[in-house]
């Protein structure tokens, strides 16, 4: 049961850690970043490379991979979406665009990384770092585990803080409920976007290397269902909550691990996108998600 | 030729796949319906065709219509599931839905044939046949894009609240989308099924999908001529790229990222860009303005059965929002064949009036009567299809159509007399309005004033019993005011009932026959124009207190 639980809520730290990524974007700049999860992968196959030829620490790979995932969401925004909504008049076409631009970036990393790879997993196991496996009230937990748990709760909780009372985080809420009087007001749109997208794509970043060390390896297609589970976690928590998403991210990291103990594994990628349907079905606007006025 | 079709049979009959599945996504999305559930009904008509083939003896054109009825079926149960959902919600949930029927196709065990999937299914279907399909699919696409569906679906993509106005169901609409994406999706399932005699969780992956639409995006998602060609080009560049196969996925995913950030119409986009500078470098047809003809050459249909009794009875009608009572209690009717004007300051409720008299906001109390039939709670495309006709305070064309299409568009639907308008009507409200001779311009193309003068148009080809104007003259000069008023007062003449909410006191005043002028909701009176505007209340409510008190 101890066993259960710990194994539950490092996979949801994990999930938390890409899906805050995510649900930032989204809650800012309304994007639904299709290429998240190919930051998420890219970033630990640019690290799993450098680890080949140099001696990588976990503090190394972790910074490579933040460095990478930032760098990658900070080009699609640079050369795509900020591009798309410069250019676009109307809402409507530029979701198709938005999407589209998201779909073909995420295909074009993952495709050069499966050509690279040749499809076979690939791992970190070429860094320095070794788990080491510690007895907990009659549990067996790995540090890496306990790290990525300690690391989700604090990151979740300075990234909560911050857009609740900090200033910066004000103006980032500010453009995401109405762009052009916060840019009326002083708000540096591009800039705060740009930032945003860093952030967002360092937390994949994070979010790739710990699911590597817990779960030993990812194939190309990993970036895809998990893009799909984020979208689970968010919709589920509600977009713009930070409290929803952690809501989502244990909701899912505990129906998985439940999936995963009582019945054979093929099943439990289904969890999450039978989740979506319940949800949007039950309550579309999520948990704690506001639902939208609209004016006439 | 023969050497030739033999050593190319297997791209020949990919291409008829390719086709019939890229047109799967691009009908959805040019109806602006967001799903990408159609790998997955792909999956379904491609597993139940060769399940049946592999373990009953049906024949194979029942077992091509049970499978794709399958694949429509499941289209239509995912349009269930995401009744409430747009844009990119949907786009993921219906991906969401793909994964799980590759989940289920995986564990499907036995049935399926899990990881290694169903193979040997035997190979009956000539090229003819998927040639005959292919062809069927894109007579479908055709048909969606062209005249009066084609119109209806552009509409019911750009500015579906417009749609609902021109008297389009736009909720049918969104079903026909999803069934039209799961047969064909099916379809092109069962196509491949039997020219591959296999199918296993690896041909529904993620990527097959992407490959389908990379053809959609660069043919050019609006445009079935474009997905055609993209059917063509991608199913055949492969084959081309010799030494750089490998790297064809991420060939393809470079262009579909160039192509949604560069040119998101695609390579059919591009060509109507180039068509139209071409064109433009002939002599251009005339767009000068022609003054507005004073009457109707002749009304055309024949006017329908007149009951007795005022055209239009407002009793008691109030709209809230929230704690705002921005409509409150307002009774009124409006007789036949008379120009009557809501007056009043910014805020005072006339939009919302004309909002609720045309069903976009839902009163919550009172009722209206139009021809003596209580209409409050019909659909607002049912009320469009009853005359009523309606202008829009912003400019609401559709940029993708042509001005005569616009105007036609007007007529699709909602229609009085026994004929629906046909393109010499819509040429000739053009001219009524002023406009003839831009025609084929687009609307993007026209001055503010002018793209006004199309909405005019566009609400009087069909005739309409009554004709709801809202601000129609804002933006225009004073010479085209005087030329829209005359055009007011024609309609009239001719029996046409007119309900105009307009700030330009002074052209109220001239065309309406009966005012009346609100205030916080309120009505403050209602009478003959010069009554009204000399009536204290009314003063106060436009200039203050004080100005009421020196007049």
């Amino acid at each position: 049961m101890v066993q259960d639980v710990l194994n539950a809520m490092s996979l949801a730290s994990i999930y938390l850690l890409f899906a805050t990524g995510m649900g930032l974007v989204w809650g800012t700049t309304g994007i639904l970043n299709f290429a998240h999860g190919s930051l998420f992968l890219s970033s630990i196959y640019i690290t799993h490379v450098v680890a080949q030829h140099l001696t990588v620490s976990i503090f190394g790979a972790l910074v490579i991979a933040m460095l990478v995932g930032a760098a990658l969401a900070v080009l699609l925004y640079a050369c795509g979406f900020g591009v798309i909504l410069r250019r676009v008049q109307d809402r409507s076409s530029a979701e198709l665009q938005l999407l589209m631009a998201g779909i073909g970036f995420d295909g074009l990393l993952v495709a050069l990384i499966a050509h690279n790879t040749l499809s076979e997993p690939f791992g970190l196991s070429e860094t320095t770092f070794r788990t080491s496996t510690y007895e907990f009230l009659g549990a067996y937990v790995t540090d890496i585990r306990i790290g990525v748990i300690l690391l989700a709760v604090a990151l979740t909780a300075a990234i909560g803080i911050w857009v609740r009372k900090a200033r910066s985080g004000l103006a980032m809420r500010a453009i995401g409920v109405d762009p052009e009087t916060s840019a009326l007001m002083g708000v540096n749109r591009g800039r705060m976007t740009l930032g945003v997208m860093a952030v967002s794509g360092a937390l994949g970043g994070l979010a790739g290397v710990f699911l590597v060390y817990v779960s030993a390896s990812v194939v190309p297609t990993s970036g895809t269902n998990l893009l799909i589970k984020g979208f689970a976690i968010i919709v589920l928590g509600g977009v713009g909550s930070m409290l929803g998403v952690v809501v989502g991210a244990v909701t899912l990291g505990v129906a998985e691990t439940v999936i995963n103990t009582y019945t054979s594994g093929s099943w439990v990628n289904a969890v999450a996108f039978g989740l979506i349907f319940l949800v949007l079905l039950l309550r579309p606007q999520g948990l704690f998600g506001r639902t939208e006025v609209r004016r006439v | 030729m023969s050497l030739w079709y033999d050593s190319n049979l297997i791209l020949i009959q990919s291409t008829f796949i390719s086709l019939v599945f890229a047109l799967s996504i691009q009908i959805p999305v040019r109806w602006g319906v967001l799903t990408f559930g159609s790998l997955g009904c792909f999956a379904i008509g491609g597993y139940v065709a060769g399940i049946l083939t592999l373990r009953t003896e049906l024949p194979q054109i029942l077992i091509l219509l049970v499978a794709v009825a399958c694949g429509g079926f499941t289209s239509l149960l995912l349009g269930l599931l995401c009744a409430r959902l747009d844009g990119m919600y949907l786009a993921m949930a219906s991906l969401a839905f793909d994964l799980i029927i590759g989940v289920i196709a995986l564990n499907g065990g036995a049935l399926t044939g899990g990881v290694d999937g169903l193979y040997g299914v035997v190979a009956d279907i000539d090229t003819a046949t998927l040639a005959v399909l292919g062809l069927i699919a894109l007579a479908i696409a055709l048909y969606t894009e062209r005249g009066r569906t084609g119109r209806a679906t552009s509409a019911v993509r750009d500015d579906p609240e417009l749609a609902v106005s021109q008297g389009i169901d736009v909720r049918r609409y969104r079903w026909t989308a999803f069934l039209v994406s799961g047969l064909l999706a099916g379809c092109a399932g069962v196509m491949y099924v039997r020219v591959n005699t296999t199918i296993t969780p690896d041909n529904i992956q993620f990527g097959a999908l992407v490959v389908a639409m990379t053809m959609v995006i660069i043919g050019g998602w609006k445009s079935s001529f474009g997905t055609l060609a993209g059917a063509i080009i991608f199913t055949w560049l492969p084959s081309q790229l010799g030494p750089f196969a490998t790297w064809q996925t991420v060939i393809y995913s470079a262009l579909v990222f160039l192509a949604a950030v560069l040119v998101p119409t695609g390579a059919a986009g591009v060509f109507v860009t180039l068509r139209g500078l071409l064109r433009s470098r002939r002599p251009t047809p005339d767009v000068e303005p022609v003054p507005a003809r004073e009457s109707a050459p002749e009304p055309h249909g024949v006017p329908p059965e007149r009951t007795d009794g005022p055209l239009l009875e407002v009793s008691r009608l109030a709209v809230h929002y929230g704690g705002v009572k921005a409509v409150d209690d307002i009774s009124f009717t409006v007789d036949r064949g008379e120009i009557f004007g809501l007056l009043g300051p910014n805020g005072s409720g006339k939009s919302t009036l004309l909002a609720a008299l045309t069903r976009m906001v839902q009163p919550v109390a009172g009722e209206f009567r139009f021809d003596g039939i209580d209409c409050t709670h019909l659909t607002p495309h049912e009320l469009g299809r009853r005359g009523v006709a309606r202008t829009f305070q912003a400019v609401r064309l559709l940029d993708d159509l042509r001005v005569i299409d616009n105007v036609m568009l007007g007529g699709d639907r909602a229609w009085s007399g026994h004929q629906r308008p046909t393109g010499a009507d819509a040429l000739g409200a053009l001219e009524r309005v002023g406009l003839a001779g831009t025609a084929l311009a687009f609307p993007g193309e026209l001055s503010y004033g002018r793209q006004r003068r199309v909405e005019i148009a566009r609400a009087i080809v069909g005739r309409p019993e009554v004709l709801l104007l809202d601000e129609p003259v804002a933006g225009m000069n004073r010479q085209e005011r005087t030329e829209i008023a005359a055009l007011l007062r024609s309609l009239r003449d001719e029996g046409m009932t007119v309900v105009i909410v307009e700030h330009d006191v002074e052209l109220m005043v001239a065309i309406c026959d009966r005012l009346l002028a609100l205030n916080f909701g309120r009505e403050i009176t209602v009478g003959a124009p010069a009554q009204v505007v000399a009536h204290p209340a009314v003063i106060e409510a436009y200039l203050g207190r004080q100005a009421a008190v020196d007049a």
